[in-house]
C-alpha cells in the first residue's frame, strides 16, 4: 500500500467518524431534549399530584407536535448528510479525474519528446490503473495507443530504410556472384578458342560454346536489371485502364518461339475481353516470367493453360502446366528471391523470375500464389483487382 | 414407441434449464391447484364439522303446532325424525333469564342436549336443570333434591302471573359457554306439568323435525322440501324456521362450486400461458432438432408424442412433487390462518382444535385425483401447439434453418443506426425479436394487470370505508325491536312507538357525555304493503342537515328535498332493488303505516331512486325527509340515534353508552370501532388469502421472464462472446442484459400498473354498484403497485446478476465455439 | 523489425478423458509488426488454440503472452476486454455477425463498445474498399458468404486495431472466393499498417504470408 492511497484511507475514515460523531451529538440533543421534559413532567406530577392527568395530557399534546416537528428536522438533516455527501464524492471524484487527466498529458508529452528525439520504440510507462474509465480517460488513452503505433509505424520505416540499403549491398554482392561464372566460361572459351593448338573445327565448337554463354548471361543480365529497378523501387507502376487479352496475347507472342522449340501448346479460355486498370509493360513482364518458368520445366509435347475468369471484385488468371511440378515444401519459397528450385538446378536462370513477377503483381494489389496439381504440374493463380 | 420415449427423455435432459423452469411452472401450478380446493373444502369442512357439533340437528321447525296437527305430521313419509318443545315459561324474579322448556326425548336429541347425569322429567314435579341454573337461583342440590322456584306460564295473551311451586330435579344438563357468558339459561319440565298448567287448546307445539333426504342433493331442494310439507298442513311461512348452518353443513350449497372452479381456471391459464410461452420462445431453436428427427424418418404422429411425452416427464416429476409440498404445506396454513383470525371468530379457534385433534381431514383422495388431472390437463393443452408447431416442421427448412435467421425472414435490408451502443444494440435485438418480447410481456402482464385489479378491490375494500359505510357516526343507538315474538310483544315497533325509548331524555343524557359532539336522530316507521309480497318494510327520514347528500345520493329520476317533507312522495333505495326488482319511479304503493293502533292507509309515489350508505339507510326500502315521516303519526317515530364523538373511538365514551343502553333495556348499540375490526378482520383474511394466491400466480409469471432471459442468453450465447471478442466489457455485458430485462420489466409494468390501474376503476365501480365488501371509496392500490413494481425490478436485477455471472463463468473461447 | 507479439513458454492442455490433449506445449513464438504472418498446421495441431491465446480469448496453463510489451494475462477480465477491442481485430471462420444488426452497425459496433465516435467517412472507405458499400443496410442473413467474411474483415478492420487474427477465414468459403478474401484481407491490412496473423490448413493461402509460421503438436516448427 503506497503513501496515497493510505492518506487516502486516513482521510475517508477521518470523515466517517467526524460524521458518526455528528450524528451522535445531534441525535443526543433531541433525546435529551425529551429526557428533560420527562423530567419536568415528573416533576410537575410529584409537585401537583392532583392534576397529574391533566399535566400529561398537556405535554403529551407538545410532544406530539415536537415529535412532528423533530421528525421534519432528522429527516432534513439526513438529507443535508446525504446530499453532502453525495457532493463530496462528486468532488473526490472529478477531482481525481483532472489528476489522472494531467497525468496523463504528461506522458502524452513525454512521448511526443521522444519522438522528436528520433526514438520512436521506447515507451514512456504508463499507468493504465484507472478501473472506471471515464470517457475522457478513455480518449486519452486511444490517443496514447495511437501514438504508440505511430511511433511503431515510424520506426519500422526507418528499419525498412536500413534493411533497403543492406537489400542493395546484397544485391551487389549477389549480382556479381552471379555474373561471375558465365563470365568465367566466357573468358574460358574465348580464351580457348584464341588459342592456337586448336583445330579450326574445335575453335568453332568453343565459339559456338561461347556466344551461347553470352546469350545465357544476357538473359541474366536482363533479369538482374529488372531486378535492380526493382529493388531500387525503380519499376514504377502506371496503372490505366487497359484491355487483358491484349496484354495475354502479347505475353503469349513473347514466348511464343520458346514454347514452340519444345512443342509445347498454349491455349487460353477466355469468355470475353476484361478491361482493368492494370500497368501493362509491367504486368506483361510479370506474365511472361510465370508462362517462361511454366515452358522451362515442361516436358516437352505438352500443354500450358491460360485460363481467366472473373471474380466478384478481381480477375483470376490461371495458368496451368504438366510439368514437374514443385515440391510442397518448395511452395512458398519460390517466389523469394534467388530460389531455385531442387529440381531445377540444371535449367538457365537465377531465380529471379517469380519474385519479380511477384512484386509486380502484389504493387498492383493483387496477388499469386502457386499450387499443386494432383497428377503433375503446377497451377499458378494470378488475382488482380477489377 | 420405446425409441420415441427414449428421445422424449433424452430431450428432456438435453434442455435442461427450460425443464426445470416448465418443471417448476408445473410444480406451482400444481400446488395451487391443490391448495384452492383443498382450502376451500377445509374450510367448508372445518364449518360443517364446527356446525355439526354445536348446531341442534334438526332441518326445520314449524311453530305453534296443535297436538293434534303434530300427529298427522308425525306420521307423513317425509318426515323422518321429529321432536317436541314447547315453551313454558320462565324463572320470574332473577337477573339471568331462565327458559322453562318442554323437550321430548328425540327433541333433546335433535337439539344436542344431553344429559350429564339422571333421567328426563316425567312427573309433574321433575325438572332437569344445570349447574348455572341452581347458581342463578342460589340454591344447590343433585339429583333428588326439592327445589323451589317461582316461574311465570305462557299463556296466549303473555306471561301469567307469579307462581310458586317444589320441583325435584331428576337431571342435569351441561352448561354451554354462552349461557354462562349471557345468563341466559334453561330448564326442562314433563310433558304432564305443561299440560296440567296450561289449557290444551293453548298449548302449542315447536315441531322439530329431519326431513327425508332422499332423492335430494342440495341444500335448496331441501328447504323446498320443508316448505311444500308447510304448504300441505296450512303452516304458514312465518312459522317455519329452517336450520340453514346445519342445511348447509351436511348437504351441497351449490354457491361454492362455481367460485372454487373460476379460480382453478384462472390457475390453470396462468399455467397454460407460462408453460406454452416456455415452450414458445425455446421452439425456434428446436425447429432444427425436431426437423432432422423428421428428416430420418420420423412421422408427424411420432413427433407430436416426442414433445408430450417430454412435457409428460416433467409433469410426471413436478406433479407429486407439488403434491407433496402442497400436503405439507396444508395444514400449516390452515393453522396460520385461523392464528390469524381465532380472536375474531370463535368457531376458528374451535376449527383449530378440530384439527389439532386430528377430526378434521384434509386429505382427500378425490382432491388428489383432481389436481392430478388438472394439471396433466393444464399440461397437455399448453403442449397443443407447440405439438402442432413441431409436426407442421418441414425436414428442409429444420435443416437449412440457423439459428437467428429465421427470426429476420424476410427482411433483407433495415435502416440502422449511424453509430452503434450498447442501448441501441440491445434495442435492435429486441426489436428483431418482437414476438418473443411480445409474448413474454403480454404473458407476464395478464398476471400482473389480474394482481392489480384484484388489489384495487382489496384496497378499496378498506375496513374504514367499510366501517363508514355500515355505520353512520362513531355510535349509533336504537330502540330493541323484535318482529313476531309473541313472547316480546312490547318489542314490537308498534309498540315501541307508543313509548320510545329514543327520547328527548336520553338524548340529553348521552349529549352530557364528554366526548360526545352531538347526535343526529332519524326517524322511521313500518309500512305493509303489496309491493312488499304483503310484508313488512321499513321508511326511514333523512335530517335536514343531510338534504345535500339526500339529493346527491340519487341515481335515477330527481326530487328535492322540500318535495319529499310532504309524505307522499319517496326515494326507493337502490339496494332494495335486488329484492323488489319490478318497483320502479312512478309506482304509487299503497301502503299500511303501523302508527300503533292498527294502522292507516297512504299512498307512496316514488319518485326517485337512490344510493346511500347502509349506515344512514339501515335497509330501509325508502327514503323521506324527516318532516315526511312525522307526518305518518304522532307518536315518536325516532328509529336510530347517530352520535358523534370527538375521538373514532373512547373505551370511556363506549362504557357510558353502554351504560344508559344497559339500564334502559330496551335499546341496542353498535359502536363504529366493533365494525371496523369485524370488517378489518375479514377483509384482512380475504386479502391474505388473495395475495397469498396471486403471489403464486406471480410466481408463476415471473418463471416467463426467467425462461425468456436464460433462453435470450442461451440462445445466444456464441454471439454473446463473439461480442466479448471484439471488446464487449463485463459491464457492457450487465448493461446489455440489464436493459433488456429492464425492457421486459418496464414493458410488463406498464401493462399491468398502467392497465391495471385504469382497469381497476371500472371493477371497483362494478363491485361497489353489486356491494362487495361494502366497498364505496376508490383507493388507489399504492402498496400493491409498489410491491409489483419492486418485486418486478428486484427480481429482474437479480436474474440480470445470476444470467451475468452465469455467461463470465463459462470460457469466453467456450461460448464462441459453441455451436449448437 | 520491431516484435508486437512475442510468446513464452506458452503451455496449454486440455484433459479429454483420460488423455491428456498437448494444445500448445511450451512454444515461443514472436510476430513482427506490419507483417503478415501465416499459421500453418493440421487440425488439431494446436493453431487454433495458439490464436485464442494471442487474442487473450483463452487463458493459458502457463506461460506468456506479451503483446505491445504488456502481459496481457496479468490483466484483469474486464481490463483484458477493453485491451482487446483497442488492439486486436478477430476475424472468425464462421463470421459470427450479430444477425440482428445490419451490416453497417455489425461493422461499427466494435467501436461502439469502445465508445468513440463512429468516422463515417472512414467506414465508407472501408465499405468501399471491401466492395460492399452498396450492402450498408442488409441484414446478415441475406449476404452470401463471402460477403458475409467481408463484413467481418471490415469489422475487424473498423476500430483500426494493431493487430488483426484471422482464424481460418476462409474455411467455409470455395477456392476462388477464397484468394479474393484473403487478398483483400492482406491489401487491407497493408494500407491501414496493421499485423496480421492467420491461421490456414492451407499450403496456397499460406503462400501470401510474409511469414509462415508451422506447427505441429503445438510447437512450433518451422518459422519460414
Amino acid at each position: 500500500m503506497d503513501r496515497k492511497s493510505k492518506k487516502k484511507i486516513g482521510s475517508i475514515l477521518g470523515i466517517i467518524v467526524a460524521v458518526v460523531i455528528g450524528i451522535w451529538i445531534f441525535l443526543g440533543g433531541i433525546y435529551d431534549k425529551y429526557r428533560i421534559q420527562e423530567e419536568q413532567i415528573q416533576e410537575l406530577i410529584l409537585i401537583y399530584p392532583e392534576i397529574e392527568n391533566e399535566i400529561k395530557n398537556n405535554f403529551l399534546y407538545y410532544q406530539v407536535q415536537m415529535v412532528q416537528s423533530d421528525k421534519r428536522v432528522v429527516i432534513t438533516f439526513f438529507l443535508l448528510l446525504l446530499g453532502g455527501g453525495f457532493v463530496f464524492i462528486k468532488k473526490q471524484k472529478s477531482r481525481n479525474l483532472i489528476m489522472q487527466l494531467n497525468q496523463k498529458m504528461d506522458v502524452l508529452y513525454e512521448q511526443l519528446v521522444r519522438f522528436q528525439k528520433g526514438d520512436f520504440e521506447r515507451k514512456v510507462s504508463y499507468e493504465d490503473s484507472s478501473m472506471e474509465e471515464s470517457n475522457i480517460t478513455n480518449k486519452l488513452n486511444n490517443i496514447y495507443e495511437k501514438l504508440c503505433e505511430l511511433g511503431y509505424y515510424f520506426s519500422d520505416l526507418k528499419v525498412h530504410l536500413l534493411e533497403e540499403e543492406n537489400n542493395t549491398k546484397t544485391l551487389i554482392t549477389d549480382i556479381s556472384h552471379q555474373l561471375k561464372t558465365p563470365l568465367a566460361s566466357i573468358r574460358m572459351c574465348h580464351e580457348l578458342a584464341n588459342s592456337c593448338e586448336l583445330s579450326e573445327e574445335e575453335r568453332e565448337d568453343f565459339l559456338a560454346k561461347e556466344a551461347l554463354e553470352i546469350k545465357k548471361m544476357e538473359v541474366l543480365l536482363k533479369e538482374l536489371v529488372n531486378l535492380s529497378y526493382l529493388e531500387n523501387n525503380m519499376i514504377q507502376i502506371h496503372p490505366k485502364k487497359n484491355s487483358l487479352k491484349q496484354m495475354i496475347s502479347e505475353a503469349v507472342s513473347q514466348i511464343f518461339m520458346k514454347a514452340y522449340e519444345k512443342n509445347i501448346e498454349i491455349y487460353t479460355d477466355m469468355e470475353e475481353d476484361i478491361e482493368i486498370v492494370f500497368d501493362r509493360k509491367w504486368t506483361e513482364e510479370a506474365f511472361v516470367n510465370i508462362l517462361e518458368n511454366a515452358i522451362k520445366y515442361s516436358e516437352p509435347i505438352t500443354t500450358i493453360g491460360i485460363k481467366v475468369s472473373r471474380l466478384p471484385n478481381n480477375v483470376l488468371l490461371e495458368v496451368e502446366d504438366q510439368g514437374m511440378g514443385i515440391l510442397e515444401e518448395e511452395l512458398h519459397k519460390i517466389f523469394t528471391r534467388f530460389y531455385r528450385g531442387s529440381n531445377a538446378k540444371e535449367k538457365e536462370g537465377a531465380g529471379i523470375g517469380l519474385y519479380l513477377a511477384r512484386s509486380i503483381i502484389e504493387q498492383q494489389g493483387g496477388t499469386i500464389v502457386a499450387k499443386r496439381k494432383q497428377k503433375q504440374g503446377t497451377i499458378f493463380k494470378i488475382m488482380l483487382p477489377l | 414407441m420405446k425409441m420415441i420415449v427414449q428421445i422424449a427423455l433424452a430431450n428432456a435432459k438435453y434442455h435442461k434449464s427450460k425443464n426445470i423452469l416448465t418443471g417448476v411452472t408445473i410444480f406451482f401450478t400444481t400446488l395451487l391447484l391443490f391448495l384452492v380446493p383443498t382450502i376451500g373444502y377445509g374450510m367448508i369442512e372445518c364449518q360443517n364439522v364446527v356446525i355439526n357439533e354445536k348446531y341442534p340437528t334438526w332441518h326445520a321447525l314449524y311453530r305453534d303446532i296443535t297436538e293434534e296437527t303434530v300427529t298427522k305430521l308425525s306420521g307423513h313419509h317425509l318426515v323422518e325424525r321429529f321432536g317436541l318443545r314447547s315453551d313454558f315459561g320462565v324463572v320470574a324474579n332473577i337477573e339471568a333469564e331462565i327458559m322453562m322448556l318442554y323437550l321430548d326425548e328425540n327433541g333433546f336429541d335433535l337439539y344436542k342436549q344431553e344429559l350429564l347425569e339422571g333421567k328426563f322429567p316425567e312427573t309433574e314435579e321433575e325438572i332437569v336443570v344445570s349447574k348455572g341454573v341452581l347458581k342463578e337461583l342460589s340454591k344447590t342440590g343433585e339429583i333428588g333434591t326439592t327445589i323451589t322456584i317461582p316461574y311465570q306460564v305462557y299463556r296466549n295473551d303473555g306471561l301469567d302471573y307469579i307462581q310458586e311451586k317444589e320441583f325435584v330435579i331428576c337431571g342435569f344438563i351441561e352448561d354451554a359457554e354462552t349461557n354462562l357468558k349471557q345468563r341466559i339459561y334453561s330448564a326442562f319440565v314433563s310433558q304432564d306439568l305443561l299440560k296440567k298448567e296450561i289449557p290444551a287448546e293453548e298449548i302449542s307445539y315447536y315441531f322439530l323435525f329431519q326431513v327425508s333426504a332422499e332423492d335430494v342433493k342440495t341444500t335448496e331442494e331441501m328447504e323446498l322440501r320443508i316448505k311444500q310439507l308447510a304448504e300441505q298442513f296450512k303452516i304458514s311461512e312465518q312459522a317455519i324456521r329452517v336450520n340453514q348452518e346445519y342445511l348447509g353443513a351436511n348437504y351441497v350449497d351449490p354457491a361454492y362450486i362455481p367460485g372454487i372452479v373460476i379460480i382453478m381456471i384462472i390457475i390453470v391459464l396462468a399455467g397454460m400461458i407460462t408453460i406454452y410461452s416456455i415452450y414458445y420462445i425455446t421452439m425456434g431453436e428446436r425447429v432444427q432438432e425436431f426437423g432432422k428427427i423428421k428428416a430420418i424418418g420420423a412421422t408427424r404422429k411420432q413427433l407430436r408424442r416426442i414433445v408430450l411425452i417430454e412435457g409428460m416427464i416433467i409433469a410426471g416429476v413436478a406433479i407429486p412433487f407439488g403434491l407433496l409440498v402442497g400436503t405439507f404445506l396444508i395444514k400449516s396454513i390452515y393453522l396460520g390462518m385461523f392464528e390469524l383470525y381465532q380472536d375474531e371468530n370463535e368457531m376458528m379457534s374451535i376449527a383449530k382444535e378440530f384439527i389439532l385433534s386430528g377430526k378434521i381431514q384434509f386429505h382427500q383422495l378425490w382432491i388428489y385425483l383432481l389436481t392430478v388431472f388438472v394439471a396433466v390437463l393444464t399440461v397437455y393443452l399448453s403442449l397443443l401447439r407447440p405439438m402442432k408447431v413441431v409436426a407442421r416442421i418441414s425436414e428442409i427448412e429444420a435443416i437449412r434453418f440457423h439459428m437467428g435467421q429465421l427470426l429476420k425472414k424476410g427482411k433483407k435490408t433495415r435502416k440502422g443506426y449511424k453509430d452503434i451502443t450498447v442501448g441501441k444494440l440491445t434495442k435492435v435485438y429486441l426489436a428483431g425479436n418482437k414476438k418473443k418480447s411480445i409474448i413474454t410481456i403480454c404473458s407476464m402482464a395478464i398476471t400482473g394487470l389480474f394482481f392489480m385489479v384484484v388489489a384495487t378491490i382489496l384496497s378499496c375494500a378498506d375496513p374504514v370505508d367499510g366501517a363508514n359505510y355500515s355505520i353512520l357516526g362513531e355510535y349509533e343507538i336504537s330502540a330493541m325491536i323484535e318482529l313476531n315474538n309473541k313472547e316480546h310483544p312490547e318489542l314490537e315497533w308498534s309498540e315501541v312507538q307508543k313509548n320510545n325509548p329514543l327520547d328527548e331524555e336520553l338524548k340529553n343524557k348521552i349529549l352530557q357525555i364528554e366526548g360526545i359532539n352531538g347526535i343526529e336522530c332519524y326517524q322511521g316507521t313500518m309500512m305493509i304493503s303489496d309491493a312488499f309480497y304483503g310484508g313488512r318494510e321499513w321508511i326511514i327520514g333523512f335530517p335536514e342537515s343531510r338534504k345535500r347528500q339526500l339529493e346527491e345520493g340519487i341515481v335515477e329520476g330527481s326530487v328535492t328535498y322540500e318535495e319529499l317533507m310532504m309524505g307522499d312522495k319517496a326515494i326507493l333505495n337502490k339496494m332494495m332493488l335486488k329484492w323488489y326488482p319490478e318497483l320502479s319511479i312512478g309506482d304509487v304503493l299503497k301502503v299500511v303505516v303501523e302508527e300503533g293502533t292498527g294502522g292507516i292507509e297512504r299512498e307512496v309515489e316514488i319518485v326517485a331512486i337512490g344510493d346511500y350508505p347502509m349506515g344512514m339507510t339501515s335497509y330501509s326500502c325508502l327514503i323521506m325527509a324527516e318532516e315526511g315521516i312525522e307526518k305518518f303519526s304522532e307518536n315518536n317515530l325516532s328509529r336510530f340515534y347517530h352520535i358523534f364523538a370527538d375521538k373514532k373511538y373512547d373505551p370511556m365514551v363506549e362504557e357510558q353508552l353502554r351504560h344508559i343502553v344497559e339500564e334502559s333495556g330496551r335499546l341496542w348499540i353498535r359502536v363504529w370501532e366493533e365494525v371496523y375490526k369485524q370488517q378489518k378482520s375479514a377483509v384482512t383474511m380475504t386479502s391474505g388469502m388473495c395475495y397469498t394466491f396471486l403471489g403464486i400466480l406471480g410466481v408463476i409469471c415471473i418463471m416467463n421472464m426467467i425462461n425468456t432471459m436464460i433462453h435470450g442468453v442461451h440462445v445466444r450465447k456464441k454471439e454473446i462472446g463473439m461480442l466479448q471478442a471484439i471488446g464487449m466489457s463485463d459491464a457492457q455485458l450487465y448493461k446489455m442484459l440489464q436493459l433488456e430485462g429492464v425492457f421486459y420489466t418496464a414493458g410488463t409494468l406498464l401493462i399491468a400498473v398502467g392497465g391495471g390501474s385504469l382497469a381497476g376503476y371500472p371493477v371497483f365501480c362494478w363491485a361497489k354498484s353489486i356491494k362487495i365488501f361494502d366497498i364505496s371509496h376508490y383507493h388507489y392500490p399504492v402498496e400493491a403497485t409498489i410491491v409489483v413494481i419492486v418485486v418486478l425490478v428486484v427480481v429482474q436485477y437479480i436474474l440480470t446478476f445470476i444470467i451475468g455471472r452465469s455467461v463470465k463463468k463459462e470460457f469466453l473461447i467456450d461460448r464462441i465455439r459453441f455451436s449448437d | 523489425m520491431s516484435v508486437i507479439v512475442k510468446i513464452q513458454d506458452l503451455v496449454k492442455y486440455y484433459y479429454a478423458g483420460d488423455n491428456i490433449v498437448k494444445a500448445i506445449d511450451h512454444t515461443d513464438l514472436e510476430i513482427e509488426r506490419g507483417k503478415f504472418t501465416a499459421i500453418v498446421g493440421r487440425s488439431g495441431s494446436g493453431k487454433s488454440t495458439l490464436l485464442h491465446m494471442l487474442g487473450g480469448l483463452d487463458r493459458p496453463d502457463s506461460g506468456k503472452v506479451f503483446i505491445d510489451g504488456k502481459d496481457i494475462f496479468k490483466l484483469k477480465e474486464n481490463e483484458l476486454a477493453v485491451f482487446r477491442r483497442k488492439k486486436i481485430g478477430f476475424i472468425f471462420q464462421d463470421y459470427n455477425l450479430i444477425p440482428s444488426l445490419n451490416v453497417w452497425e455489425n461493422i461499427v459496433l466494435p467501436i461502439g463498445l469502445d465508445e468513440r465516435k463512429v468516422e463515417s467517412q472512414e467506414i465508407e472507405a472501408i465499405l468501399n474498399h471491401i466492395g460492399l458499400d452498396d450492402k450498408k443496410e442488409s441484414m446478415p442473413n441475406t449476404l452470401s458468404g463471402g460477403q458475409k467474411q467481408r463484413v467481418a474483415i471490415a469489422r475487424a478492420l473498423a476500430s483500426s486495431p494493431a493487430i488483426i487474427l484471422a482464424d481460418e477465414p476462409t474455411g467455409n468459403l470455395d477456392s476462388k472466393t477464397e484468394l479474393e478474401v484473403i487478398n483483400l484481407l492482406k491489401n487491407c491490412v497493408k494500407t491501414y499498417h496493421q499485423t496480421l496473423v492467420m491461421i490456414t490448413h492451407d499450403e496456397t493461402i499460406a503462400q501470401m504470408a510474409d511469414i509462415i509460421i508451422v506447427i505441429e503438436d503445438g510447437k512450433v516448427v518451422k518459422k519460414i
